[in-house]
């Protein structure tokens, strides 16, 4: 008797009841619970209520903290966005796995096979295995890929394949991840939030370990490639749902996380820009559809990518993993003929089956499909990433519209039957209730053979039946159990995933790195001069009031900052839009919302070199929800509280980036473009400031611009009088010692210039311009600028040359070091304009 | 007839251009009626690599890279080729045109699937509902094939109007179809996709056409024109050029550069320019025949 109670299902899954005729991973039909879970289901039935809650709350907050998400750019509370992943793991048994393994192995050689077919001899088309339309009318078997002397060998490196548990408790093929499978980097942090979470639960469960398939993969992925280059994972970046994955992938492989525009091709072979030059690469680790990699070989699909891309592959002097192509085979292509290539090509049936599925290309299927409503249409390849847009799906009502689209373009279509799926526990709200699921399974393929990730991208369904990989329900860890032999346990995963911070590589830094670092000190600082302006117009509104001479005083502060005039009849109704304007209006160059975004692009690609601190300051910023909020009646509810808090985390920012980065030439590009914007924005208060408008105080605006300029207490503690303008010019232009004053900018700018990594004997044309201009002010006295009378033409003069000067220096630094990572344009010879 | 060609491509930047990537389809190809007899092209400045090679549809490609900062390109190809008319079948005794599509899906005649690479719709050939009506009204149930294509062929001269400034290289042919107006590259992409619409191989012709000067008139030099119009595969007699633009079957008038699914495959000229700001495009191009094969039959 005691020996059945330690056998039968602990008083945890007491109420735990599947769905009848459905299979469980847990608990068998008679309700006896599974014996590859016992180990975990004992160790947390143990745990005491509570105890169970903490858990949880742990894994969310390890979560959070990775920054596990579908979408970056996200405001944290967005759950659409979050990584929702269920405390309970699924585990496998070693029966299980095996047959999965068994299987999938299979799987890659039939793909690896067909693949070398269609892109070489193309027997398959010829023995009429594979009809020709399913090739030729697919959009992602890539013309300018196939034919070539030398195939790329293998295909296929990272394969993914989708499988469920039907209600039988057999295992079925969803769809074939070929082209560039995602979601291994959501796998990867998934184990190590809860892993850690659970500690000793974790690690007595006897569950297999991910380290050595990683490394695995990292060999498998350099070779052959790397005594051409470095190895580099290729990504769409932070816009793609997937980016989170891709970026915890590659930094636990030990990887940089590039974007198209960080590579260049010469001379056949592909190298990645950075601040100190090219530098090769001889493996491309592409997590984008190829068919948008080289808009030169593969025009019409966008052109972002990197032109002549596909020569070097084709040159052999850079690997592409997966080969360009693969994605021919993408998703449900060759689900319907599955059968018959394994024959073909193996000379074997198939060890696992797939989900039920048609190929509408053909005209039988087609009709057959079209007259039985159970059949869902969906195009041949969709992909089913986590995260992502569902794609465009036709209803099959039998409408002619329907059958005439597919009549036309059936063979990029496919018809599923969804699959009724098995279910495992979820932990919902303090107990379990059984979900169904199903899962992506990885695997790489390495010299010595096909390897399977030991886990899975478990994925959890609101629904009973599903034809592709579910969404929105959550996730799953999955777990498999470990043969008895499996040796003493590693660490975790290994030491170089336990940092949950993305970066983009520690090598040199990227041109495109340096670029986003230098625009984002442009915004910061742009920002902090509309928003020192704002909070002088709005003080001056809530002491003063709306009186018409201060009415006069506001507007002309605000338009310093406008290219165009405020519209209304009132002075008081242009002041009021001048700064809604200022708010909201996103093609405003020095507006707020263009600012904001500005930061928000740049951060995110810099995020890399960011610290922690910097990186959150500049997160509370953006992610505010005050900015959405409208201020079109911003004169009677002003947003003083707004502008202070935003300047204040400014000010955070600027503070930690000089506390917390080191000096090296990330700082310094930040700091450039922080100097640059400083340089122009206080010379333009100044010299446009002074030239007050008939009817506006000028005392007044005198104080107000000391103000803006951040320099009124130097002022006060200087001259202890009335702001007169002489004064004001010297202390905010000329003053070498004010550190918010235009010489102490152009100073600060040329001695960065002169650090900067610079080849030849001479000052780079960028210092040039600068030390020119340097010069130039020096040379100047405030007293021949302006005088008390208004005379101010020298002032604006002089205004006119730095702006000339810093606009040179900014277009010569961008030449000389970012201009290999602006976007190309594409061009096209002139069209064809025959005359009849 | 004997012809000398040049086309001469030049492009003028505002600002400079730090580097260049080129892929160029200028070097004519040889087809069962064309042979190449010289061809020469000279580029400025020099490449700093250059890769010739075959394209997957067998056209001559070249693709280069130019390193050093420039303002203006030119390239310059020049070819002597020689063009044979061939006979065209008789359309009335051409297949019904579906055993063409049944031919292409079941690959059941010689060349069918060389021929099923051109059947499906390409970047620039989509077609939508009413593409393939416009399609249907030619091609009725029985028809010959040829009968059908020549039907659809003389009714985009007929009811499209010749406008460069109707259109651009983006515009859809969905688009083309509704405002009845375009150029050359257009008509061609419109009755591919029309005849891939009912699933016929049809590919892309890029090329050049001898204009004739007006009666009494000098040729002026320069003045001649880039072309394309369409070919379509007939199981047994190969394939069939046509060109909707002047409702004809080319002959000896047409030279063939490269043929492709669509421009995107073939376009003489494609290029990734980093730097360079606006750019302006001086295209000349000239089609001579050579004294010998000067007299063109009236």
């Amino acid at each position: 008797m005691q020996q059945d109670v330690r056998v039968g299902p602990p008083a945890l899954l007491d109420d735990y009841r599947p769905h009848p005729g459905v299979y469980d991973e847990c608990v068998d039909e008679r309700g006896q619970l599974r014996p590859h879970w016992r180990p975990f289901v004992e160790r947390f039935a143990a745990l005491a209520p509570p105890a169970r809650n903490d858990l949880e709350r742990l894994v969310r907050r390890r979560l959070q903290a990775a920054g596990v998400a579908f979408n970056v750019y996200a405001q944290p509370d967005d759950e659409r966005a979050s990584w929702d992943l269920d405390l309970w793991p699924t585990i496998l048994s070693v029966d299980d796995w095996a047959a999965l393994e068994r299987a999938v192995v299979q799987r890659v050689r039939l793909l690896e096979a067909t693949l070398t077919d269609l892109y070489g001899r193309q027997g398959l088309l010829r023995q009429k295995v594979l009809p020709p339309a399913l090739v030729f009318g697919n959009r992602d078997f890539l013309y300018p890929c196939s034919q070539w002397q030398d195939l790329p060998v293998p295909f296929l490196v990272n394969y993914a394949c989708d499988v469920a548990r039907d209600a039988d408790g057999r295992w079925v093929v969803l769809a074939d991840q070929v082209d560039a499978p995602t979601g291994q980097g959501w796998v990867l942090a998934s184990r190590l939030a809860l892993g850690q979470a659970m500690g000793p639960l974790f690690l007595e469960a006897g569950v297999r370990r991910l380290t050595a398939h990683l490394n695995r993969l990292g060999e498998a992925l350099r070779a052959g490639g790397e005594e051409a280059g470095q190895t580099v994972l290729l990504s769409r970046g932070p816009e793609d749902p997937s980016y989170f994955s891709h970026a915890f992938l590659a930094r636990s492989l030990g990887l940089p996380v590039v974007e198209a525009a960080d590579l260049t091709q010469r001379g056949g072979r592909i190298f990645l820009k950075t601040l100190e030059g090219l530098q090769p690469v001889g493996v491309v680790f592409r997590k984008r559809a190829a068919r948008e990699l080289d808009p030169l070989h593969l025009p019409g699909f966008g052109g972002r990518g990197t032109a002549g891309l596909v020569d070097a592959a084709r040159l052999g002097n850079v690997r592409v993993i997966n080969a360009l192509g693969t994605g021919v085979l993408q998703s449900r292509t060759i689900g319907p003929f599955a059968e018959r290539l394994c024959r073909h090509l193996l000379d074997a049936d198939p060890l696992i089956a797939d989900a039920p599925v048609r190929w509408l290309g053909d005209p039988d299927q087609r009709t057959a499909t079209l007259q039985d409503p159970s059949w869902s249409l969906s195009p041949m390849t969709a992909r089913h990433d986590p995260g992502a847009r569902g794609a465009a799906e036709l209803d099959n009502d039998g409408s002619p519209a329907v059958t005439q689209l597919l009549a036309r373009e059936g063979h990029g279509w496919v018809a599923e039957q969804p699959v009724t799926l098995g279910t495992v526990p979820c932990w919902r709200g303090g107990r379990l209730e059984p979900v169904p699921w199903a899962m992506r399974l990885f695997a790489c393929v390495s010299a010595d053979g096909v390897h399977l990730l030991p886990a899975a991208l478990g994925r959890l369904s609101s629904t009973a039946a599903s034809a592709g990989l579910p969404s929105g329900a959550g996730s799953k860890d999955v777990w498999i159990a470990a043969p008895p032999d499996q040796p003493p346990l590693a660490a975790l995963l290994s030491q170089r995933m336990a940092s949950t911070t993305l970066q983009r590589g520690e090598r040199d830094l990227l041109s495109g790195t340096a670029e986003a670092l230098f625009w984002l000190g442009r915004y910061t600082e742009r920002m902090d001069s509309t928003l020192r302006m704002l909070r002088a117009v709005l003080a001056r509104l809530l002491e003063a009031g709306t009186a018409a001479e201060t009415a006069q005083l506001l507007l002309h502060l605000v338009r310093l900052h406008l290219d165009e005039e405020p519209e209304g009849d009132t002075t008081l109704a242009r002041l009021g839009h001048a700064v809604a304007t200022l708010l909201h209006a996103e093609d405003c160059v020095d507006g707020l919302a263009g600012c904001l975004q500005g930061i928000q692009r740049n951060a995110i690609l810099a995020r890399g070199v960011l610290s922690l601190d910097s990186w959150n300051a500049l997160n509370a910023l953006r992610t505010d929800g005050r900015w959405r909020q409208s201020w079109r009646s911003a004169l009677s509810q002003p947003p003083v509280e707004l502008v202070d808090d935003a300047l204040r985390m400014l000010v955070a920012f600027s503070g930690t980036a000089a506390e917390h980065m080191t000096r090296n030439d990330a700082w310094r590009f930040l700091d450039l473009g922080k100097r640059l914007e400083r340089a122009l924005q206080v010379a333009e208060l100044v010299s446009r400031g002074l030239r007050t408008p008939p009817g506006v105080d000028r005392d007044g605006a005198l104080s107000a611009l000391l103000e803006i300029g951040d320099s009124y207490m130097t002022y006060r503690a200087r001259y202890a009088s009335l702001p007169m303008a002489v004064p004001v010019v010297d202390l905010l232009l000329l003053d070498e010692t004010n550190p918010r004053g235009l010489v102490f900018q152009v100073e600060r700018l040329e001695a960065t210039l002169a650090e900067l990594p610079h080849e030849g004997p001479y000052r780079s044309p960028a210092q040039r311009s600068v030390l020119g201009l340097l010069t130039r002010l020096r040379k100047l006295d405030a007293r021949d600028l302006v005088n008390d009378e208004g005379k101010a033409e020298p002032l604006a003069t002089e205004a006119q040359a730095v702006r000339t000067a810093l606009e040179a220096a900014s277009d010569q630094l961008g030449r000389a070091y970012f201009l290999l990572a602006e976007t190309p344009t594409t061009t096209l010879s002139a069209r064809r304009a025959s005359a009849p | 007839m004997i012809y000398t060609i040049r086309h001469f491509t030049k492009y003028s930047y505002a600002a400079p251009v730090a580097l260049s990537q080129h892929l160029l389809h200028l070097e004519p190809r040889t087809s069962f009626r064309q042979r190449v007899h010289a061809q020469a092209l000279v580029i400025d400045p020099p490449p700093a690599w250059s890769d010739r090679r075959q394209d997957p549809f067998g056209n001559p490609a070249r693709a280069i890279t130019i390193d050093r900062e420039h303002r203006r390109l030119t390239i310059d190809s020049r070819a002597t080729v020689e063009v044979a008319t061939e006979a065209a079948p008789d359309p009335v005794a051409t297949a019904p045109w579906e055993t063409v599509v049944d031919a292409c899906v079941r690959g059941s005649a010689a060349g069918s699937l060389g021929a099923a690479r051109f059947a499906f719709p390409s970047p620039f050939t989509r077609a939508d509902d009413a593409v393939e009506r416009f399609a249907r009204e030619s091609f009725v149930p029985g028809r010959p094939a040829l009968a059908a294509a020549l039907d659809l062929n003389h009714r985009i001269f007929t009811e499209f109007a010749f406008d460069p400034a109707a259109t651009t290289v983006a515009t859809p042919v969905a688009d083309v179809l509704v405002q009845r107006r375009g150029v050359c590259q257009d008509f061609a992409h419109l009755m591919i996709a029309a005849l891939r619409a009912l699933g016929l191989p049809a590919r892309y012709v890029s090329g050049y056409l001898l204009t004739h000067p007006p009666a009494g008139q000098e040729r002026l030099v320069g003045a001649d024109v880039s072309h394309a119009w369409v070919s379509l595969w007939l199981p047994g007699d190969g394939w069939v050029d046509l060109d909707p633009t002047n409702d004809v079957i080319p002959g000896d008038g047409h030279v063939t550069l490269a043929w492709g699914r669509d421009y995107g495959d073939v376009s003489p000229i494609v290029g990734v320019v980093f730097g360079g700001g606006d750019q302006e495009l001086d295209v000349a191009v000239d089609v001579v025949p050579t004294p010998s094969s000067a007299e063109a039959p009236t």
